[in-house]
């Protein structure tokens, strides 16, 4: 199949999960206990994400490495000051310091 | 109309935007070497708009893979999707239906956490919109920006750089304002376990399971000793 239908399949898939619970709660009002759960979403998906980044390198294990250095100074940086730059700049020199020293 | 909040939505979310942008080329690139075509190539970016997955269905189609599993590969990756629909569901639910509709397409990880940050603070509908709307076209500008730079330049990006090493650290700096109690700790710590351990699931699939079982034990933990 051409690529251009597969896009285009794709998109309508993406498309539809983007809008599926947001289409079925549209005017309604949930329960604060539920709207609590929800909320938890990004503390859950974000780390994972990272985790799955960070711990594997396609399908195999990513033996320890500057990766590893650099990223808990990233984690201590992002939690002392919170801040998205910060925590993406002095990891990025981490990860090049990092790589560089590596024996 | 709120100008304001949609400034502040663009400039809280423009570092990340900035770090997208090689991913974007990387994208770029790899849809100009494949030969399907400039076109189809920023088609994925324009229609999808979700880095990981248009690599994957790239990479799927020039192995030849059957159309159902490269479409269903890069919607799995695609799921945690719904996860963030239901997380920005209370708040999209007060949006006109049009704004609702079309601010849907401009998900990503980024503007949705960045938008659930601010909605804890800003309650007033209009304000949001604007904000999410600034923070996900910001991102959404640099991707479109990204890609063609690599359909059209054909720039490499070097190895040395470490720009894979963004990815994690991207979603590490948007997981610590969103992790601020017990909950949420509990949540983190939970699905990163389980992510770990599931690894041997097929694409993405460790990571939905892994967010599903965070969330659902996250819910259990009573919020008492709130940090800020």
């Amino acid at each position: 199949m051409s690529f251009t239908v597969e896009v285009l399949l794709a998109a309508l898939g993406t498309y539809l999960m983007r809008v599926s619970v947001i289409a079925l709660a549209a005017g309604r009002e949930l329960p604060e206990r539920l709207r609590n759960t929800l909320r938890l979403i990004p503390a859950a998906v974000l780390p994972a994400l990272v985790a799955n980044a960070l711990v594997f390198d396609g399908s195999s294990v990513r033996p320890l490495g500057p990766w590893y250095v650099a990223f808990a100074l990233a984690l201590l940086v992002s939690i002392r000051t919170r801040s998205i730059g910060w925590t993406l700049g002095a990891g990025m020199v981490a990860v090049w310091v990092a790589t560089a020293v590596w024996p | 109309m709120s100008g304001a909040a949609f400034t502040i939505g663009s400039r809280r979310a423009l570092v990340l935007a900035v770090g997208v942008l090689p991913f974007g080329i990387v994208y770029g690139v790899a849809a100009a070497d494949s030969g399907v075509g400039a076109g189809p190539g920023l088609l994925g970016s324009l229609a999808i708009f979700a880095g990981a997955s248009q690599l994957s269905l790239l990479e799927l189609h020039l192995d030849g893979a059957a159309w159902t599993v490269a479409v269903g590969t890069a919607l799995v990756i695609n799921a945690r999707f719904i996860l963030y629909s239901a997380a920005l569901s209370p708040a999209f639910t007060e949006f006109p239906a049009p704004w609702r509709f079309g601010l849907c397409h401009l998900m990503t990880d980024q503007a949705a956490t960045l938008s659930l940050i601010e909605f804890d603070t800003q309650r007033d509908p209009v304000e949001r919109r604007w904000f999410y709307l600034g923070a996900a076209l910001t991102l959404f500008g640099f991707w479109q920006f990204g890609t063609l730079v690599g359909i059209l330049g054909g720039a490499q990006v070097p190895d040395g750089l470490q720009l894979g090493f963004i990815i994690p650290l991207m979603f590490t700096a948007l997981s610590a304002p969103a992790i601020r109690d017990r909950p949420a700790v509990t949540a983190a710590v939970v699905s990163v376990g389980v992510t770990i351990g599931t690894s041997w699931l097929p694409a993405g699939t460790n990571i939905l399971l892994g967010a599903l079982i965070g969330v659902a034990t996250g819910a259990l933990v009573t919020p008492t000793g709130t940090r800020t």
